[in-house]
Formats: structure tokens, C-alpha cells, sequence
């Protein structure tokens, strides 16, 4: 299907710890297109609306997302691409990609960006970052108690600027900006590990994202987009929230974790396979990273990064999706 | 006295030096989600040998150079015009912004402004950015439309798709789409409308219009920018075509 | 470079695992991404060259006009460089923003090409003392991904591999200075020489070891990098330090080996595509609107 000029096979080939560099370049047609135009066959949908359609001018409608009152007329204009919905009087416009908003509940991945008074920033790819209060951490002794004026003076010790954490939404604020919290086990302060980006809608909602998976690796898919692998439970960075076993009043030191080789590709393999579904825009939960993976093996994992391998995997994993959902 | 020339053989029969007859528009290419994942939306306009490149970042937390006067209710939509060195003809020497490129900028800003829902993110900050890779005429127009799919590929709520083409009135006849070529001959109208309801939201005249000739010449503009919302529509719907495939 | 904010924990990630020969996407120290290169992307240029590797995204465009000759040289060309980082590529980049790193790029650069070991500037030159061609190469950033120096000097490569130079068929006496003559024929070009030109091998020292092909992240985690331009016989051509490390001699000895082994590589494989690029122009004289063909692809 492609019209490109495939580029000669590596110059070393084989063997997965090489001496001499492998550099792969493809010489494009000057009037290729690698997004395949016009493959995808057109299928209007019948609630397909684009920003600027009108799609109700009835009146007693609430306006939910994606979705804008015309004031000259009061008719319920679209104000992104997508799909209508309707669930009772309430009509919003499910757009791909865009704007992650944040629902109570949601888990997320963020990296704190400042540290105020009281409260850490998190960026968490919303429109707004996202608020962490003192009192909604647990703190590192496990105490339950009072924050007080040391404690805010320790704050950094605690979470500094670049780190980066797991929390849950607490609630929205009225200007939209989103209050978490990390009150349990299975959220704070992420170990080791490698954060990975990509378009917040593709990420599926299930009741679990936190996933310890069975090729020893855990990842963390925040709904905001923000996925984090890690070879360590949870992702966690041991140590920082007593409420754990083996809590003996110390901290771990970060340069005693050791991580094999194993892991190390397992986490590299998985990040791979992310990038490769969110490529073809195909849902992200712990199933379609298992396909992934499989569909993976068969490559190195440095030859995953190449594009028509990606494609590949993508390809293989919406097949198996099909399957799936035609079996079930 | 002017004397003929071939040029003027082929005016007789309604064709315009490059082929073209006076409503046909130059081939258009446009791509969306061309820097994906890096921007949250990004998109290419190419009409004929205009080319253009638009990103967009955000929603985000203002940055903190813009906090100081910001109004914590309001949205900022920050835009930015480049032109690259060898994009025109007559190459430019230095990268600086120079005062035309500033005043496009606020240009694009305010349609920027006409057509994002107003304040829907009160306390973020929009960056729209657009570069001009090559200029054969029509460029304006171009990074608007390149901006109107830009901001549609980053799902930011919009009123309205904003589409703009250039037209003029030369030998009697309305034309639409002016090239490089032409627009030192004739007037060049840049007109752009928001595409539902054909509301004109940019209007730019180069060069010497007979005033009897401004209407036919902004009805043929509107009809070629329908032309041009068509196909900007086609290429949104291609896209949600694709991922809505994959998205269950 | 627009830098990238990491916590201790994701360095730790990274360097160690640097050390181990296991990149964070599975690379070894010594691999690159995979990339692609197109020409004519800009009509309106003597040549021109888009290139990507991962999610670096940089066009060249080369023009050449007529000009006279610097007086300490003769008998050669200019060739000029201009870098632009466009904020499409990330929103520091705005305004000045970008202007540091296009000024640092922009002298490596120049120097580069400065020497006559990497380019023929004398073919350039029609009329010794008069006229010359000055060749400027605009080079425009659309997106970085790391490695943004190696990938701009290898699209210099690719840019004035495939720039067409008009061919001067020789020059008339006017008034009795010699002026050239350029013949109306439009395909009556040239190419330039760039088989010794060479590309640049940019080494971040990751913890105690050097890595290639460096992604933003492994970028953050360097004190500095070494910027080693190899010729594609193996030579090296310049060596720059960048950025706040120190360095043992041992250790840039080591590395500047390494930049030569993995130069000669790259070197091999622009080369080849430079030549494919040639002939895929030399084809484009197609008819619009294009039409997909079978046989187009010549290995």
C-alpha cells in the first residue's frame, strides 16, 4: 500500500547488542502520502456533526460538552467534531481527542510543577493544573494528624518540582480545576520508571488502571492521558507511604533499587507497544497491551520504533479486537 | 495603445495564464494531526504552491510571563505569524519578525478570536501557531484556513469553521483564487467568512477595485469559500472516519 | 533546547539504564530512529529537503544566486547558512526564543562547510574574482525531537547533494568585463559534490557513557555533548564541546572513536539515499494530479 521508496535493510543486522550503529532513512516520494488518504472507508455516521452544525433547535435542552447556545436564534449549535449523544435532556458532542476535563474518580498521572503554600501544581494535561493540597496527601511517618507550619516548611522533601506522582480526582473547583488526592496505597510518589504521553480520549475507562501486568511490569493509565510504566509494583517509589508491609521507618534509598535486564526491556517493549496504539488511535487498557505485546514479541524492541512496524502491530491488534469483540 | 499579447488570446477565451478558468481553484491538499502527539492539534493547508503549517498547543495553565496582567476569568489566545526565510521569491535575510509578519499575527488572533467560543476556558491560555512555507499568493487566506483545521484537529470548541480565499475582478470577469502571478495585475480581495453562516469576518484589498465591481467580486468570494469549507469538511470527516473505526 | 522537567526517579531510570545498554525504548547506546527524507518540497528553491527522525522534523531549502566572490577567496563560492526554530516546534520558541540554539547550530555549521575538505567551493565559482555563485541554505526547525544537530547536518548533506546549480555555458565580454551566460534551457543543471561532505555525530554523555541519537529526555540527563563532524572516509572534521561538562582526554579520545565508526554508517546510508533522491527528481517531471505507480520504486 505505501508508495514510499523503502530504505536498503540495516547495514548489521541481527543480534541485539551491536557494535556499529544501525541508521535506517527511507526516501519518501516527493508526493506520497503516508496517511493513506481515502483508505478508510467512509462511513457517515448519522450523528456525526461538525463545529458550526445546529444540532437541535428545540428548546429545554442542557448544553453538555462540545455543545454551544447561538444566542441569536437559542438553537444548540456543535462546537467540536464528533458524535452526538443524548441522555435525557442532556445532549453533548463526543469529540476525538481534544480537551481531557477531568471527572471525580478519574486516576491520574501528573508532575508537579510548583510548589505553593499548602498545595502542590500537578501538571495533568488538562486545561488547568491540577491542585494537590497538603491535607490531601498521606504523610511519610503514616501519622494521622493536623499539617502543620513544619510540615509546610517540608514540603519539598516530600514532593519537589519534576516529580512525579499517582492521584485520584477529588472533586472540580468552580474555575474547573481539578483537586486530588493521593490517600491510599496505591497512589503518591512513582519509583523508577518512564512516562509515556498520549491523546487523553484513548484511553479506555474501566474500573482498574493500575495494572501489575504478567511480564513484570506494572503501568499506570492515567485517564488524562499520562500513562507510567514501571518495573516496580504500582509504580510506586517503595518506601514513601507506610501504610505499605516491610514499613520500617526508613526511606528507601533510590540508589539501592537494582532493576534487571529482563525488566528493562519488558518496561522499553510495553512503552513501544503504547506509542504504536496510540499511533492508530486504538483504545489503550490492559487487554489491548496484552495483544500488543504478543503481536511485539516477534520483533527486537529497538525495531518496534520504526513506522511500519508500528503499523503492523496496529494492524494485528485491531484484527484481534474484531475477534474479540465478534466472539464475545 | 496596449498591445495583444498570447496572454490576452487566452483572456478571450476565459482562461487565466496558469490554465485555469476565472471560478477554478488551485489544487488543495490539507493534513491534520501532521505534528501528532508532539502539538495538541496541527494540521497543513496547501493550495496550488502555497504552503502552510499550523500548530496548536493548549488548553494550558497560563505561563507565568502572561500571568501578571491576566485576568483569571478570561481565556488568552496567544498567536504567532512566522514566514520561513525562502518562503517568498526575494529571499529574507534575517529571521526577525519584521512589522508585517506582527501585524498578521494580531490579524490572525482576532479571527482566532471571532471563532473560538469566548471564554469557555477561563484561566488557560491558547497558542496557535502558524508558518507560511511557501508563498504563490493567497497566504493569508491559507493560514486561516490552515488555523481553522489546526484548532478542529485539537478538538477546541469552536463557533464555527473560519474559510478564506482571495478574489478579483480583471477583464470584466470575477476570478477566485489568486496566484502569485496575477496579484501584481489586478486587485486582490481577501475575503473570509465563518462557513455556516457566511458572516464575513476578514476583509483585506490590495492594489485598485472599482467600487461597482466590490459586490460580484464578495459573492464570488463567498461562493469559493464554500468551495473551500467543503473541502476542509471532507478532511475533518476523513479523520474522525479513522479513529472512529478504532474507538468503541 | 526546550527542556525537558524529570524527576530524580525517571534519571535514575535513565542513566542506569543507559549504563546497561538498554535504553528507555529499547535502543542500544549505539542505534538511531528511524527516519525518512524527501525532496522538492519547496517549489521555489534551488533545492530543497524534508527531513524526519522520530518526531524531528527540519526543512532545508537551498537558493542560489549570483554574487561576487569574498576577496581573501577568489576563486570560490559562498555558501551561507540561516537557522530558524519555528514555534510550531514548542512554544519557547516564540518570538526570540529560539534564537540561541539556531545562532549555535547556525556557527557549527558554517565552519563545517567553510573548509574546502568538505565541499568543492571552487566549482561555484564562474568568473575567478567576479562572479560567484552564493548558495543560501535556509534551514526551518517544524519540530524537535532531540538530536535536532545531527539531523540538520544531515539534511545540509541531502539539501546540496540535490540543490540544482544552473550551468553558466560561458561567459561574453559586456563593455569588457566578462559576464556570464546561462543557457535558456532550464534542465541544464548541475550538482553539487558532496561526497566528502560530512555529517555530524552529536554524543550526550549520559552518566559515565555516550549515547547516539539522543531523545529530549536523554538530552535533559546530560551535562553536555560532544559535536563530532565526520567525513565519509572516516575522518574527522571538527570536534565541539557544548554544554557545561568536563571531560578526561581518554574519554573524548574514546568517544570521538566511536563518533567515526557510527559517522561512517550514517554517512554510507545519506549517501545512498542522496543518489535515490536524484534519481526519484529526475522523475518528477509527472503530470498533475499525480497518479499511484507500481514500477516507481527502484531499489
Amino acid at each position: 500500500m505505501s508508495r514510499n521508496q523503502e530504505g536498503e535493510a540495516p547495514l548489521i543486522s541481527g543480534g541485539s547488542r551491536r557494535q556499529v550503529s544501525l541508521f535506517d532513512l527511507r526516501v519518501r516520494d516527493e508526493f506520497a502520502n503516508d496517511e493513506a488518504k481515502g483508505s478508510a472507508p467512509v462511513s457517515r455516521a448519522a450523528n456525526y456533526v461538525t463545529p458550526g452544525t445546529i444540532v437541535t433547535k428545540e428548546m429545554g435542552f442542557m448544553r453538555g460538552h462540545g455543545t454551544f447556545v447561538n444566542p441569536s436564534d437559542q438553537s444548540l449549535v456543535a462546537s467540536v467534531v464528533g458524535a452526538v449523544e443524548r441522555v435525557n435532556r442532556l445532549v453533548t458532542v463526543r469529540g476525538i481527542g481534544g480537551v481531557y476535563y477531568g471527572e471525580v474518580g478519574d486516576v491520574v498521572v501528573g508532575r508537579i510543577t510548583k510548589v505553593m503554600q499548602k498545595r502542590w501544581k500537578v501538571d495533568i494535561n488538562g486545561r488547568l493544573d491540577g491542585i494537590l493540597l497538603l491535607s490531601s496527601i498521606n504523610l511519610p511517618t503514616g501519622e494521622l494528624r493536623r499539617r502543620s507550619a513544619e510540615d509546610e516548611l517540608g514540603m519539598r522533601e516530600v514532593l519537589k518540582e519534576g516529580d512525579v506522582i499517582s492521584a485520584e480526582i477529588q472533586s472540580v473547583y468552580n474555575d474547573g480545576s481539578l483537586a486530588l488526592h493521593t490517600r491510599s496505597v496505591k497512589y503518591g510518589k512513582l519509583g523508577p520508571g518512564t512516562l509515556v504521553k498520549v491523546p487523553s480520549s484513548i484511553i479506555k475507562r474501566r474500573k482498574n488502571h493500575i495494572h501489575n501486568l504478567p511480564c513484570g511490569v506494572s503501568v499506570i493509565l492515567g485517564n488524562n492521558g499520562y500513562v507510567w510504566i514501571s518495573p516496580l509494583p504500582n509504580g510506586r517509589m517503595p518506601g514513601t507511604n507506610l501504610e505499605e508491609e516491610d514499613a520500617d521507618g526508613k526511606n528507601t534509598v533510590l540508589e539501592e533499587i537494582r532493576i534487571t535486564k529482563a525488566d528493562r526491556m519488558a518496561v522499553a517493549r510495553l512503552k513501544n507497544c503504547i506509542a504504536a496504539l496510540s499511533k492508530s488511535w486504538l483504545p489503550i487498557y490492559d487487554t489491548s497491551l496484552m495483544y500488543a505485546y504478543e503481536a511485539s514479541t516477534k520483533y527486537e524492541c529497538g525495531e518496534l520504533l520504526r513506522p511500519d512496524v508500528m503499523q503492523e502491530i496496529g494492524e494485528l491488534v485491531r484484527q484481534q479486537m474484531a475477534l474479540e469483540g465478534a466472539g464475545s | 495603445m496596449a498591445y495583444r499579447t498570447h496572454l490576452d488570446d487566452l483572456w478571450e477565451q476565459q482562461i487565466r495564464p496558469d490554465g485555469r478558468t476565472p471560478h477554478e481553484l488551485r489544487n488543495i491538499t490539507c493534513q491534520m494531526g501532521i505534528f501528532h502527539p508532539q502539538a495538541s492539534g496541527s494540521a497543513s493547508f496547501n493550495i496550488g504552491n502555497t504552503k502552510v503549517m499550523a500548530a496548536v498547543y493548549g488548553p494550558h495553565e497560563v505561563r507565568s510571563s502572561q500571568k501578571k496582567h491576566h485576568n483569571p476569568d478570561k481565556m488568552i489566545i496567544n498567536c504567532e505569524y512566522s514566514s520561513a526565510t525562502f518562503s517568498s521569491n526575494e529571499r529574507k535575510s534575517s529571521t526577525k519578525a519584521d512589522r508585517k509578519s506582527m501585524e498578521i499575527s494580531s490579524n490572525l488572533r482576532s479571527v482566532m478570536e471571532h471563532i473560538i467560543i469566548p471564554d469557555i476556558f477561563p484561566g488557560s491560555q491558547i497558542d496557535v501557531y502558524v508558518e507560511l512555507l511557501q508563498d504563490d499568493g493567497g497566504s493569508y487566506s491559507a493560514c486561516i484556513n490552515a488555523a481553522t483545521l489546526a484548532l478542529v484537529d485539537a478538538g477546541i470548541p469552536i463557533r464555527d469553521y473560519a474559510v478564506a480565499i482571495t478574489a478579483t475582478m480583471s477583464h470584466s470577469v470575477c476570478m477566485v483564487d489568486i496566484n502569485a502571478q496575477e496579484r501584481g495585475q489586478c486587485a486582490e480581495l481577501t475575503i473570509g467568512v465563518l462557513a455556516q453562516s457566511n458572516e464575513i469576518i476578514v476583509l483585506e484589498l490590495a492594489n485598485l477595485l472599482q467600487n461597482f465591481y466590490l459586490k460580484d467580486v464578495l459573492d464570488e468570494g463567498i461562493k469559493g469559500c464554500a468551495a473551500i469549507y467543503k473541502i476542509l469538511e471532507e478532511a475533518v470527516r476523513q479523520k474522525f472516519n479513522k479513529m472512529e473505526q478504532s474507538l468503541v | 533546547m526546550a527542556e525537558v522537567l524529570l524527576s530524580e526517579e525517571e534519571k535514575y531510570y535513565l542513566v542506569l539504564g543507559v549504563a546497561q545498554d538498554i535504553r528507555v525504548d529499547g535502543r542500544s547506546r549505539l542505534d538511531y530512529r528511524s527516519g525518512d527524507v524527501e525532496v522538492n518540497t519547496v517549489t521555489n528553491s534551488h533545492g530543497s529537503v524534508r527531513i524526519r527522525l522520530a518526531e524531528t522534523d527540519v526543512i532545508v531549502a537551498a537558493k542560489v544566486d549570483l554574487g561576487v566572490p569574498k576577496t581573501e577567496t577568489p576563486n570560490q563560492g559562498i555558501i551561507k547558512f540561516l537557522v530558524d526554530c519555528s514555534p510550531t516546534a514548542s512554544p519557547d520558541f516564540e518570538g526570540r526564543g529560539g534564537d540561541q540554539l539556531a545562532e549555535t547550530i547556525c556557527r557549527i555549521l558554517s565552519s563545517t562547510y567553510a573548509k574546502s575538505s568538505s565541499i568543492n567551493l571552487k566549482s561555484l565559482c564562474i568568473v575567478p574574482k567576479e562572479f560567484c555563485y552564493i548558495v543560501d541554505v535556509d534551514i526551518l526547525v517544524l519540530q524537535c525531537g532531540g538530536n535536532l544537530l545531527d539531523v540538520i547536518a544531515m539534511g545540509v548533506k541531502a539539501c546540496l547533494g540535490t540543490c540544482e546549480i544552473p550551468r553558466a555555458s560561458g561567459t561574453r565580454y559586456d563593455l569588457g568585463k566578462p559576464v556570464p551566460v546561462f543557457s535558456k534551457d532550464e534542465f541544464q543543471f548541475d550538482y553539487l559534490d558532496v561526497s566528502k561532505a560530512p555529517v555530524i555525530v552529536t554524543l550526550p554523555r549520559v552518566g559515565r557513557y555516550f549515547v547516539v541519537d539522543a531523545t529530549l529526555e536523554e538530552e535533559s540527563c546530560s551535562k553536555g555533548k560532544l559535536a563530532i563532524g565526520v567525513a565519509p572516509d572516516g575522518s574527522i572534521t571538527s570536534v565541539d564541546k557544548l554544554g557545561k561538562a568536563c571531560y578526561q582526554v581518554r574519554s573524548i579520545a574514546a568517544s570521538v572513536q566511536m563518533a567515526a565508526k557510527v559517522g561512517v554508517d550514517v554517512n554510507k546510508v545519506l549517501s545512498d539515499r542522496i543518489n535515490k533522491l536524484k534519481l526519484s527528481k529526475l522523475h518528477s517531471a509527472k503530470p498533475w494530479p499525480p497518479k499511484p505507480e507500481e514500477g516507481m520504486d527502484v531499489e
